[in-house]
């Protein structure tokens, strides 16, 4: 090649460099699989239920925020996660979506129960100002473990009536929980991982199943303990709050963690449902909520009022994976990721 | 505008009047060439003298002797002017002392045989001289330091410990600079933030200067010769960033064959530089490249940390007026994870320039530079898209002698960039980061157009005036904003030791991002120009023992600035960080400035830098102080020679704490609070220690071994402990 041909060679090559060239490697990584991340609600949520104990209890509202789904493992690549939350209406038509993820391989499944922030996602049905309303930083009896305030990643609200007897409640759960090692039970036995492959589109499915708020045993649907919450031990007004479900004491008993009520309270049979509540162990792998403030009850601690069981065990409990499936939760505490 | 090749006819440089006296030190072993900056007065006085290359106690000995030379000074046209010359003092060691018959003369001789060519060599009474040649450049003198300017040398911070021997990293030292957390190469100057201070190379802007992972910065430090720091008030020339300029002024070119490479435990680097056609010409290649991600294989298999950079340039003179230079440079940087066998990039950056430039010298100390430069940004962030800039400025700068006392500098220039991105293949559509990162940085070209000048009056013996005007017009997506920036500097000489120094100005900038990253400038002008009134006003005192020091209180006023950073506190409950990338904020930073130095390249030098100030931000009507305010910012650094070519230095950094701001976690808080808390206090100690072996005049080796944060200091931050940000370097470095 001349010298003169080289100059020109060399020229455009210096001019591609500049105008398109680029050192940076390219996108090599071969196409994942899509996980769309959905929640819906049970029929509870949606028309009402009637308990063991003959309350006929409705919702008005019931909110939930959830999202930051992950997926992980070591032999999972997770390309793109969720960063966002969404403001749910569970009485919406389901269902709806969450997150959109993207991933290869063998991983398993996690997502957070927490309040929303200023860039979450606000679904149908949910207005701007209860969106503004869950972020309003309040605490509670049930977050004073920590002193950091919280919003609300639930909101429920509804009546229960017996009779002539009749109750209204709106719950605002501040305590934000990490849902993980997510498992669904499979003809083979418990399964938590997702087999993730190129170019599949798969759903994850979250159930919010509003009965379980009332589940104090295996099959055991109650309100009783609830509506006396307000009349024996708060002030009677109509309205069961959780600072009076505070006030009503219970015990543990049985290595399953079943809870006795005393002084007219109710005996919850050990069960299934405790079981599935998992708490923070080193052993088994998840968060450890982290030490409470001096003085203050740390949440992984056994339940000691029924609001103690409400807010820590049956919230959490009440969102199931992929159908009947479960996940172990753990209290969130705001140094723990996505904060 | 440094410097032209001169016309033999038209210039001539300085020559020693008198025979100079240089005393071979002591301490001294060996050969030594030390090559001395001096600026020789029009009365043949030399004004200031600077060590560019040499090593104790040669280099003191020969700057102490040079400051009594007289020299019949350069004259252009049959005029006396001042001029730069460097200067050449070669030791030669003594010959064993001879029995009595021999009887030389001891005396130092010049050799001024060669225009531009000035050399003494000295040796201890017992030797002969012997005259060494080698060709200088001799730069009659152009573009002064602007007033209010704080400057290191090349040859200084090579011997500033935790700087690793990077002129840029020098920047942290300097008054009115604010880290944000050590070792982190940003910054904010006199408040204002980072993605505000503009960063340039011989008149090119550079994009960022730093490599990832703390790495070094991204032009190689032999190809730099002084780096400036304009905290506020700065030249006409300099326009589009509302807070602080930081100016290097790349090497001279030099003809003869000349080089330098180091080995380090993170990377290489090396550069050599030549001349061809007889001087006409000089080729210059550098660069570095890091082996990171070999180590961190061996450590952390799943990481993977690259960075390189190159220097390419070369001049040519056409005429004995007219020199062509193409200056290219670039750098690289990747961060990424192999998981399962495949690779993931998180972070990728890279950016390229070419400089085309013509400088032409009228004669009568009127000069014209005219360049064009091309360049190509890129930056990649894993789950968001890919950013690209493609650039095309062209620019001109006049320099212009109009009367006696009078200078003037004009210049224009027209820059267009065109924004592209590439949609990030795998992420949810309805991310709200991801919604608002594309909304932020949309497809699109912008373009800025400038016109300048300024006039430096020498209006007395003692008074030096620099009025300027800067006007650009900004354009991005069919948005258009004028800007008009004026200027003005003084420098009043009280006495031959004390100076008044004075800088006030005007300055805009197009909406800027949190750090300045390639391809990554917000765009469509939302929101408008951030504008800053920037003035100080200070005296610069020259004391005993080669030491200046320099006291200056300064207030910047900043309008409609973007400060995702700094404008937070706990009255900003409930703005996340997405939002904080666009809102606007009033700023306000004051304070005081103390800067003594004594030249590090001696035999003792050091420095002490001493910011005390305040900075605040007004969002929604509510004040606080910045959450980057830090009260009082000191460095101290001393650098001594032990004798036996041996060096060693220490610096202290020390800052107090931010306010604490308590993060909101997206809360909206009912009645928030201003808190008063801090956060801790923090300093660390960096040392250096230098062992050098040379081999004639001009070949060296040296051993050097350097740490940042050797006392493992270890910072908290709104409750979060920070490193501790520990770098270790050994390497060898050599030169010739």
């Amino acid at each position: 090649m001349s010298q003169h041909a080289r100059k020109q060679v060399n020229t455009v090559a210096l001019a591609i460099l500049f105008v398109t060239g680029s050192c940076l490697p390219k996108d090599t990584r071969p196409p994942p699989a899509e996980v769309l991340v959905q929640a819906a609600s049970d029929d509870a949520v949606q028309t009402g239920l009637t308990s063991d104990d003959g309350w006929h209890i409705v919702f008005s509202r019931y909110l939930v925020t959830l999202g930051q789904a992950s997926i992980n493992g070591d032999t999972c690549n997770a390309y793109a996660e969720g960063d966002y939350t969404r403001v749910l209406d569970m009485q919406q038509p389901s269902p709806q979506k969450v997150n959109l993820l993207y991933g290869l391989g063998t991983c398993q499944f996690s997502f957070a129960l927490i309040h929303p922030r200023e860039d979450s996602v606000i679904g149908a049905g949910v207005t701007a100002d209860e969106a503004l309303m869950m972020r309003t930083a309040g605490s509670d009896v049930y977050t004073s473990w920590t002193d950091q305030l919280a919003g609300i990643n639930t909101y429920v609200v509804g009546s229960a009536t017996k009779g002539s007897q009749s109750k209204h409640f709106a719950w605002p759960f501040r305590q934000d929980f990490y849902m993980q090692l997510c498992t669904v039970v499979t003809d083979a036995g418990p399964e938590q991982d997702l087999q993730l492959r190129q170019r599949e589109s798969l759903s994850v499915e979250l159930q919010v199943h509003g009965e379980r708020l009332f589940q104090l045993g295996p099959l055991r649907r109650l309100f009783e303990p609830f509506a006396g919450a307000d009349t024996s031990y708060g002030n009677n007004d109509g309205d069961v709050t959780l600072e009076e479900l505070s006030r009503v004491p219970a015990t543990v008993s049985g290595n399953l963690g079943g809870v006795t009520f005393v002084d007219g309270g109710i005996v919850i049979e050990p069960g299934a449902l405790m079981a599935q509540a998992q708490f923070s162990s080193p052993d088994a792998g998840i968060p450890d909520a982290g030490p409470a403030l001096p003085g203050a009850r740390s949440p992984v601690a056994a339940p000691e009022t029924l609001g103690d069981f409400l807010v820590y065990w049956l919230l959490p409990a009440s969102i199931s994976y992929q159908g009947l499936g479960i996940c172990s939760h753990s209290p969130r505490r705001p140094s723990q990721r996505g904060q | 505008m440094n410097t032209i090749a001169p016309n033999a006819s038209a210039i001539v440089p300085p020559r020693l009047s008198i025979q100079p006296e240089v005393t071979y030190p002591t301490q001294g072993k060996g050969d030594a060439s030390i090559v001395l900056r001096l600026t020789v007065s029009a009365d043949g006085a030399v004004r200031d003298a600077q060590v560019a290359e040499g090593d104790e106690p040669f280099a003191s000995a020969a700057l102490e002797a040079a400051k009594s030379w007289k020299f019949e000074p350069a004259t252009r046209d049959g005029r006396p002017v001042a001029a730069i010359v460097r200067f050449q003092v070669s030791f030669v060691e003594p010959e064993p002392e001879l029995p009595a018959q021999t009887a030389p003369d001891a005396s130092p001789r010049p050799d001024n045989t060669n225009p531009g060519l000035v050399a003494v060599t000295t040796r201890k009474p017992t030797a002969s001289a012997t005259a060494v040649e080698r060709e200088i450049d001799v730069t009659v003198e152009g573009e002064r330091l602007a007033p209010a300017v704080s400057s290191f040398t090349r040859a200084e911070v090579r011997q500033l410990p935790g700087a690793f021997g990077d002129p840029f990293r020098a920047i942290e030292a300097m008054p009115g600079v604010t880290p944000i957390v050590s070792g982190l190469p940003f910054f904010y100057v006199r408040g204002a933030p980072p993605g505000n201070v503009g960063y340039f190379l011989d008149g090119v802007r550079v994009p960022y200067l730093y490599h990832v992972g703390l790495g070094p910065s991204v032009i190689h430090p032999a190809m730099v010769d002084r780096v400036d720091l304009y905290p506020g008030g700065y030249p006409a020339r300099f326009g589009r960033y509302a807070g602080g300029i930081v100016s290097g002024e790349a090497a001279a070119p030099r003809t003869d064959l000349h080089g330098e490479g180091n080995i380090r435990l993170f990377d290489l680097g090396a550069m050599a530089e030549t001349g061809f056609l007889k001087g006409r010409g000089s080729v210059l290649l550098g660069g570095r490249y890091s082996y990171t991600a070999t180590l961190l294989s061996l450590i952390a298999p799943s990481v993977d940390l690259a960075y390189r950079d190159y220097q390419a340039r070369v001049t040519y003179d056409l005429t004995p007026h007219d020199r062509i230079t193409a200056f290219s440079f670039g750098a690289y940087d990747l961060v990424g994870q192999r998981s399962n066998g495949i690779e993931t990039i998180l972070f990728g950056s890279e950016f390229y320039r070419l400089d085309l430039r013509h400088d032409h010298d009228f004669g009568n100390r009127t000069t014209l530079r005219t360049a064009v430069t091309v360049g190509y940004d890129q930056t990649r962030i894993t789950d968001r898209q890919n950013a690209q800039d493609r650039m095309l400025s062209v620019r001109t700068a006049l320099r212009k002698p109009i009367a006696i006392g009078l200078l003037l500098r004009a210049g224009a220039d027209v820059i267009v960039d065109g924004f592209t991105a590439d949609k990030a293949r795998y992420a949810d559509p309805e991310s709200p980061r991801t919604i608002q990162f594309n909304n932020l940085f949309p497809v699109r070209n912008d373009a800025a157009m400038g016109i300048w000048a300024d006039v430096v009056i020498q209006a007395s013996r003692s008074l030096e005036l620099t009025p300027g005007l800067r006007v650009d017009n900004f354009i991005s997506n069919g948005s258009s904003i004028p800007a008009i920036e004026p200027r003005v500097a003084a420098k009043y000489r009280v006495s031959e030791h004390l100076r008044i120094i004075h800088a006030y100005g005007v300055a805009h900038q197009p909406p800027s991002f949190v750090v300045p990253i390639p391809g990554l400038t917000p765009g469509d002008l939302q929101g408008g120009l951030q504008s800053s009134v920037q003035t100080s006003a200070g005296v610069e005192i020259d004391l005993p023992a080669a030491t200046t020091a320099t006291a200056t209180v300064f207030h910047n006023a900043f309008y409609n600035m973007n400060d995702a950073l700094g404008a937070r506190s706990n009255t900003t409950s409930g703005t996340g960080f997405g939002t904080a990338l666009t809102a606007r904020a009033r700023g306000e930073a004051y304070g005081f400035e103390l800067f003594i130095h004594r030249q590090l390249s001696g035999r003792l030098g050091g420095f002490l830098t001493y910011t005390l100030s305040r900075a605040t931000r007004t969002l929604n009507d509510s004040r606080f102080p910045s959450a980057f305010d830090r009260t009082h910012v000191a460095n101290a650094a001393l650098a001594y020679d032990l004798g036996r070519n041996w060096r060693a230095g220490t610096r202290l950094v020390f800052y107090t704490g931010t306010p604490v701001v308590t993060p909101t976690r997206g809360l909206v808080i009912a009645q928030p609070s201003l808190s008063n808390d801090r956060n801790p206090a923090f300093y660390r100690v960096d040392l250096r220690l230098e062992k050098r072996w040379k081999y004639g005049e001009r070949t060296w080796v040296a051993f050097i071994a350097e740490v940042m944060n050797a006392t493992l200091s270890k910072e908290i931050y709104n409750s979060t402990t920070i490193g501790p940000i520990t770098i270790p370097s050994i390497g060898v470095e050599a030169g010739f």
